[in-house]
């Protein structure tokens, strides 16, 4: 995304559709710890009472990426870490997985984003340019906005719960007999927990029976 | 319906302590068994051609098992009466009439199925 020349709240406004001086200070203050370890370029400017800093081209991508890894990583270290060592980001990439998609209850995971597993995947396949592509966000609210300062203790559970998102949610998706939506949904779940699979093996046999009933129903009208 | 009323008013008049005594499923006298479950059948049907495949979701098993003894009654009927039967509409035409009748209760339960049959699972 272009942000080129756009200041932080700016560029975050338009990456995330937060107003950091209304909704955020925090996540704001995450960015200029972006800025100040390098990991974003800027280009600084002097104002009348104060400095000004102005996002370098290409700066929008690694911005975004930065703050929703920085969701699960509240250390900005870490964070630029991933975007400079692979082997890192490797690791990182499994602890997302397990944050995000592995640990929850099965309801949690039945219920989950499908774009957890899709950012865990982004993460753990370093071909793919962190500074170069947007990483797919699991989150509706970003954590540290919705939670301010207090992300510590319970970080991960909280990161989890906000990516929980029903609509996305293939047990959801079963319930209102979305049944397609459920089958695409479950079959890009990793169904590592028996349980998981229980649940995912009675949605593919509830399809299974319903194309037989109604291929059933196809033979008996057009005999 | 002639055949029916005369009938009707005949085992009033025969037998009024027995009309209304049902003992299971599958009496002579009771055409609603066969109404309900052809009812059943035509919205398992237009249900599957509104939601495709979905239409099991939204099928019970009572309703298909209804659904699937109306289909075959009215298949061997037909069958069975073919040089009977004047016209060759299939089993669908054929259970949509039946499906329409409302029988009030007395009528169903001197009505009999095989009554209903010969009058709508004929064909026209």
């Amino acid at each position: 995304m272009d942000t080129e020349g756009l200041s932080i709240p700016e560029a975050i406004r338009k990456l995330f559709g937060v107003d950091v001086a209304k909704e955020s200070p925090l996540l704001k203050n995450k960015a200029m710890s972006f800025v100040r370890n390098k990991l974003i370029a800027v280009r600084k400017e002097r104002k009348v009472d104060r400095k000004a800093v102005y996002l370098e081209s290409g700066q929008g991508n690694t911005l975004h990426n930065a703050l929703i890894l920085n969701a699960v990583f509240p250390n900005p270290r870490d964070v630029k870490r991933i975007f400079e060592d692979d082997q890192y980001r490797s690791q990182c990439a499994t602890v997302v997985r397990r944050v995000l998609t592995d640990r929850g209850s099965v309801l949690g995971q039945a219920l989950q984003s499908n774009s957890s597993e899709l950012m865990a995947s982004f993460l753990a396949d370093t071909d793919r340019d962190l500074r170069r592509q947007l990483m797919p966000n699991p989150f509706q609210v970003l954590p540290q906005v919705a939670l301010g300062e207090n992300t510590t203790l319970l970080h991960a559970l909280l990161a989890q719960a906000a990516s929980l998102e029903p609509s996305d949610s293939f047990l959801l998706a079963y319930l209102n007999g979305d049944w397609d939506t459920a089958q695409k949904l479950s079959s890009q779940i990793s169904s590592d927990s028996p349980e998981l699979f229980a649940l995912k093996s009675e949605i593919d046999r509830k399809l299974r029976e319903a194309h037989e009933f109604s291929d059933l129903l196809d033979l008996f009208r057009n005999k | 319906m002639k055949l029916h009323s005369a009938i009707l008013g005949l085992s009033i008049l025969i037998a009024p302590q027995t009309i209304f005594a049902k003992e299971g499923p599958f009496q002579y006298r009771d055409a609603s068994l066969l109404i309900n479950s052809c009812q059943e059948a035509v919205d398992v049907f237009s249900s599957h051609e509104k939601t495709g495949y979905l239409a099991a979701y939204r099928t019970s098993l009572s309703e298909a098992l209804r659904a699937g003894y109306c289909i075959g009654v009215l298949e061997q009927f037909s069958d069975a009466y073919e040089r009977e039967c004047g016209g060759n509409s299939g089993w669908f035409e054929n259970a949509q009439r039946i499906a329409s009748l409302t029988l009030t209760q007395r009528e169903s339960a001197t009505t009999s199925t095989f009554e209903i049959l010969e009058e709508y699972a004929c064909g026209y």
